[in-house]
This record gives structure tokens, sequence and C-alpha cells, in this order.
């Protein structure tokens, strides 16, 4: 049995071993502790798995606006369920298709290339959504032109839904989604757009 | 908010605490964003796939049932917004509509084996103990074990300003206390 002070010493030295820095013929001393002493044996396990797991980390850092933007879910989302600050809901007025069918508010995306379409919202700003085809579904994306200090974004539809906040630049951009037909909504602090059917489908 | 439990960072966050959000995103962004990346994702996946996870979690706030468990509620999550995306770029590639309840299965061959969910909790659970160290422990750890190719022990005294002598000393503590705190 070695004695706590002779332990102590060893601490250091389980490190040294744990990370493989230790000489030979140091080495050759702990593990013949090792094999007597089931509590340095199992501590010694766990210094060399807890370096193995650093080590084995190249997670990368995460970028700093998606970090940013994720934070600001928050105070969107408080701001959304406030029943004290009811917003406006207004419904988007379609300016311009560039698939140049005109049946708002009932539109329909063409698979080739991106489809364009800018429509009047509250207080003389104007939403514009570009569609595309992605991974074998539709990618939303646009932006807010005019005031805007942020929003929350939805789309919600028979074949799922996501949602997504604007970002510095009051732009935005869903993930891919199913052809289906959807209700794209924009949560701004006092308002509520909406653009009630937004058909994607090739 | 940095040393709060999990649970402790869900309950603040539901009466509408701020920072509580915050340590939440700040706690566990990388373990959300390296589960996409892990699968083989690329940036713009994973940013999707990050987004998808916080709003939904912000969403979901008050139906989470323990919040002590709110880690396995994110990789939950996280592995199936992954699982989506893997499935709809299959699709994709294969010319195949991606259906919405195939989306949610796992795809044939699975880009997030156990094995690897294992290894990046653990990496998480780590890296959130490192975290409620001392300031010098972090840094000292961290450029020792972190790094691809880490510093001689006088690049890494010069760095912190310690003598040279006392690195190995005081790294041998600092791995002593992150072992402490993980058990």
């Amino acid at each position: 049995m070695m004695s706590p002070a002779a332990h102590h010493t060893l601490s250091e030295q389980l490190v040294d071993f744990a990370e493989g820095r230790l000489p030979a013929s140091r080495r050759a001393q702990v593990e013949a502790h090792l094999a007597t002493c089931s509590r340095c044996a199992r501590h010694a396990s766990a210094l060399r798995h807890l370096i193995e797991v650093m080590r084995a980390d190249d997670s990368e850092d995460v970028p700093v606006h998606l970090v940013n933007r994720a934070v600001r879910a928050f105070r969107t989302h408080r701001l959304a369920s406030t029943p004290a600050s009811p917003r406006r809901r207004v419904v988007a007025d379609l300016r311009f298709d560039s698939a140049r069918q005109l049946f708002a508010p009932g539109l329909r995306a063409v698979r080739s290339g991106t489809r364009e379409l800018l429509f009047d919202i509250h207080d003389d700003n104007e939403l514009e959504v570009r569609i595309e085809p992605a991974e074998g579904g539709w990618r939303i994306a646009g932006q807010v032109l005019g005031s805007c200090s942020g929003g929350h974004v939805v789309v919600e539809g028979s074949a799922g839904e996501a949602a997504t906040e604007l970002n510095a630049l009051c732009e935005f951009s869903l993930p891919p989604q199913p052809g289906a037909i959807y209700k794209l909504v924009l949560q701004f602090e006092d308002v509520e757009v909406e653009v009630p059917i937004l058909e994607l489908r090739g | 908010m940095r040393e709060a439990s999990d649970a402790a960072l869900v309950r603040a966050c539901r009466r509408g605490n701020e920072e509580a959000w915050e340590a939440l995103v700040h706690r566990y962004q990388r373990f959300v964003h390296s589960i996409p990346r892990r699968a083989g994702l690329d940036d713009e996946a994973a940013a999707d796939v990050f987004q998808e996870v916080f709003v939904a979690l912000v969403q979901g706030l008050d139906k989470i049932d323990d919040p002590d468990r709110v880690g396995a509620w994110i990789l939950t999550t996280a592995k199936r917004a992954t699982w989506r995306t893997v499935r709809r770029r299959i699709a994709a590639r294969t010319g195949q509509t991606a259906l919405d309840d195939e989306a949610e299965e796992i795809p044939d061959a699975d880009p997030l084996p156990e094995s690897v969910l294992v290894g990046v909790e653990e990496q998480h659970e780590v890296r959130t103990a490192l975290n409620g160290l001392d300031e010098r422990c972090q840094q000292l750890l961290t450029m020792l074990f972190y790094t691809q190719e880490p510093p001689a022990y006088g690049d890494v005294a010069a760095a912190l300003g310690l003598a040279e002598g006392s690195v190995g000393p005081i790294r041998a503590r600092c791995l002593e206390r992150l072992l402490r705190r993980l058990h």
C-alpha cells in the first residue's frame, strides 16, 4: 500500500502517464503500481478517456451570425406570445410575379430557376419573396424592404412547417419544403403579415 | 447563468428570462451544429438544422416534461431535422419525392450511428464542464488538448504568463478539477 503522500505524488505522474508523457522507466513503475491499486487504475483510465475525448473533439466554431439569430429567436417568440399586445393582421398584396400568373392570393411556383414575387405590406414596406428548387423541394427566401427591426417568419402547410428569423438585413431563408400549399406569415412586433396561399409545385 | 443547471436555465427561460436563453444557446450551440456536420451536411444545410432546432426549442420550452433532460430533447430534435435533410438530399439525387412520413424515419444508411452521437454527447459534457472551470484552466486545457498541434510548454507559459516549470503541475490540477466536475 502507498501512503497518502505517495498517492499525491503519483497523481501528477498519472496525468503524465495518461497523456503518454512519461519516459519508459517511470512508465513501467506506474504500470506496476496500477496492477496492484484498483483505485489508481480506475483514475488513470478516467484521465486517459477524458484526454481522448478532448483530443477527438474536432467540432467547429459555430458562425457568430447563426448564434445571434438563435439568441434573437427568444425575443421574437416572447413578443409573439404576449397576449397584452395583439398584432394587426395584414394580408400581403401581390404587386409582381415573375411567373406572370397573377392569380393572387393563389401563387404557383415554376420548376425552372428562381421565381420572384413582390408584395406590398404594412406601412409602405415591401416583401420580396424568392422561390427556388432545392433538395427535391422548394426553398423560400426573401427580404423585407423598408423599415424593419427583426421578425419571425413561419411557413405552414399540409406537408410540414418551418420557421426562421429575419437577419440584420431583414432577410430570411427557410429550409426546403416539399411541394404543397402553404401559408407564409411574417410576425413583427405590432403587425402580422400573411401570404395566405403559396403553392409550391412544379 | 454560466454555472446554472440545464433545468434552471429552462425554468428561467419559461419565466421570460432572456439571459437564461442566451446561456442555453451558448451552452448547446456547438453540440447542435456538430450533429448535421457529423452527418456530412454542408454549411448551408447545417445552418438550416441549427436554426430549426433553436426555433423548435424556444417554441417548445413549455412542453418539455423534464427540464433536466433538455439535452436529450435537443439531441432528438437535431437528429430528426438532420435525417429529414439527408432524406431530402437523397430524394433530390435520385429524382424521387421525399414523403413527409418517410422524412421522420432513419435513412437506410444511418448518417448518425449511435457511436457518433455518444461521442458528440461526451464532447458536449466535457466542454460544458470545462466552461465551469476558472479562466486559466480553460485557456491551458484548450491550448493543450483542443488544438491540432499542441504548443510546447514554453509557448503555453509565455502565452499565459506562467513559469514554464509550472505548466505541467497546473495542467495536472486543471485536469483533476475537470474530472471531478464530470463525476
